[in-house]
């Protein structure tokens, strides 16, 4: 019905995201009262930004690994050469060559993470050692005032991958 | 595969009062057990949330993400989880934001101008053009729904129910933001004075709530109420 509606006004603002969802999603945040609709709309169409980027990037770092099958190590190397998104998504990401971790809120027990196999360290070495050019074509995003860039010592790998990453200075 | 999302707006038509509840108190029925609970705590609402309504819809995202990819790529199924809990991580962080300033500012409602802001205070700039022109764009298709609603110049229950079957999937209350959108008032100076709410699980109390709510819109410059 609404796409229905939507083509009978002819204006192209089209959902792909079911705004019930998300609006549940949002609810998830105790202290969120209430949502105007068009806040609400923003935030589906921004989440669907979000993800083409999501799959843009992650599909070019399957190409530049000569692979057709878009993995869990494509996306954590999309997600780190994008500042802002690395910021709040690092951390939810499952580390490399461990099983979710018991203690992550956002997996639920339902949900159990596959093992990366091993060759995914070698394709992080691979990535680190090759500076990729693209970095400096990535539009550089504000710093956020309160950056939660504290890395858990649980994951000594990350600490290490991350210090070679010129993502930072772009 | 869209069940989860269609559900919600299938209740909706339903019930005139259901058509005046707020999000979280609609989020509230669907996940309290009983009715009658007067306070249900955050970690009660977590805990009854069922887990398909936690994520999008993986078909949804499957299809997006198609429209990305090479012709010929393919998506493991881990990929497809966590892309799943990004999305959804995604929204709760430009929420929580968003939230922050609606809060500071002792307002109640998440409006598009706090979304906007969290856009461009966590780094995602590039989307704040093209979000922009999209809220233009939904701000022309609602302005031609409040004119064909301005029409019938009769009592307020008349008002109703022509909101409820011209915007079946959206609740009159958020119209009622569109309309001060509408009529142009700076977004910088938008203050919304609502009655102090306390209690708004009891559903009398609601009622009482939004009926307040409506008289004091009545007087506000609004050209859906001339």
């Amino acid at each position: 019905m609404v796409m229905a509606d939507e083509e009978e006004n002819g204006v192209s603002i089209q959902l792909e995201f079911p705004k019930g969802r998300v609006k549940k999603i949002m609810a998830l945040d105790k202290d969120v009262k209430r949502v105007s609709s068009e806040a609400l709309f923003l935030v589906s169409r921004s989440t669907e930004l979000f993800l083409q980027f999501l799959a843009e990037k992650s599909a070019q770092v399957a190409i530049e690994k000569k692979r057709k099958t878009v993995n869990l190590e494509h996306i954590r190397v999309a997600v780190k050469r994008h500042q802002p998104t690395r910021d709040f998504l690092l951390d939810e990401l499952p580390p490399p060559s461990q099983a979710a971790k018991p203690d992550k809120p956002t997996q639920p027990a339902g949900r159990p993470k596959l093992d990366p196999a091993p060759r995914g360290t070698r394709c992080i070495d691979q990535f680190f050692r090759k500076p990729e050019p693209e970095n400096t074509a990535q539009a550089p995003g504000q710093p956020p005032e309160n950056p939660a860039q504290a890395q858990s010592p649980e994951n000594p790998d990350q600490d290490q991958a991350q210090s070679p990453v010129p993502v930072d200075e772009s | 595969m869209e069940t989860g999302g269609f559900h919600g707006y299938r209740k909706l038509p339903n019930t005139t009062a259901g058509l005046k509840l707020s999000v979280s108190d609609m989020n509230m029925r669907q996940q309290v057990a009983s009715s009658d609970h007067s306070a249900a705590t955050g970690e009660e609402n977590e805990c009854t949330v069922r887990e398909q309504d936690r994520f999008m819809p993986i078909a949804n995202v499957i299809r997006i993400m198609r429209k990305i990819l090479p012709p010929h790529a393919k998506i493991s199924d881990d990929a497809k989880e966590t892309i799943q809990e990004c999305v959804s991580e995604y929204i709760s962080f430009i929420t929580g934001e968003a939230n922050e300033r609606c809060q500071r500012e002792q307002r109640k409602t998440i409006t598009a101008e706090d979304v906007l802001w969290a856009m461009s205070k966590l780094g995602f700039d590039d989307y704040i053009e093209p979000l922009t022109m999209y809220l233009h764009r939904y701000r022309e298709l609602e302005g031609d729904r409040t004119s064909m609603r301005g029409e019938p110049l009769g009592k307020r229950t008349v008002e109703y129910a022509t909101l409820g079957v011209a915007t079946a999937f959206v609740p009159p209350p958020y119209h009622h933001h569109n309309g001060y959108f509408g009529a142009a008032m700076p977004m910088g100076t938008y203050v919304r004075e609502a009655p102090p709410n306390t209690a708004s699980s009891h559903h009398h109390h609601h009622h009482h709530h939004h009926h307040a709510r409506g008289i004091s819109n009545a007087h506000e410059p609004n050209a859906r109420s001339i």
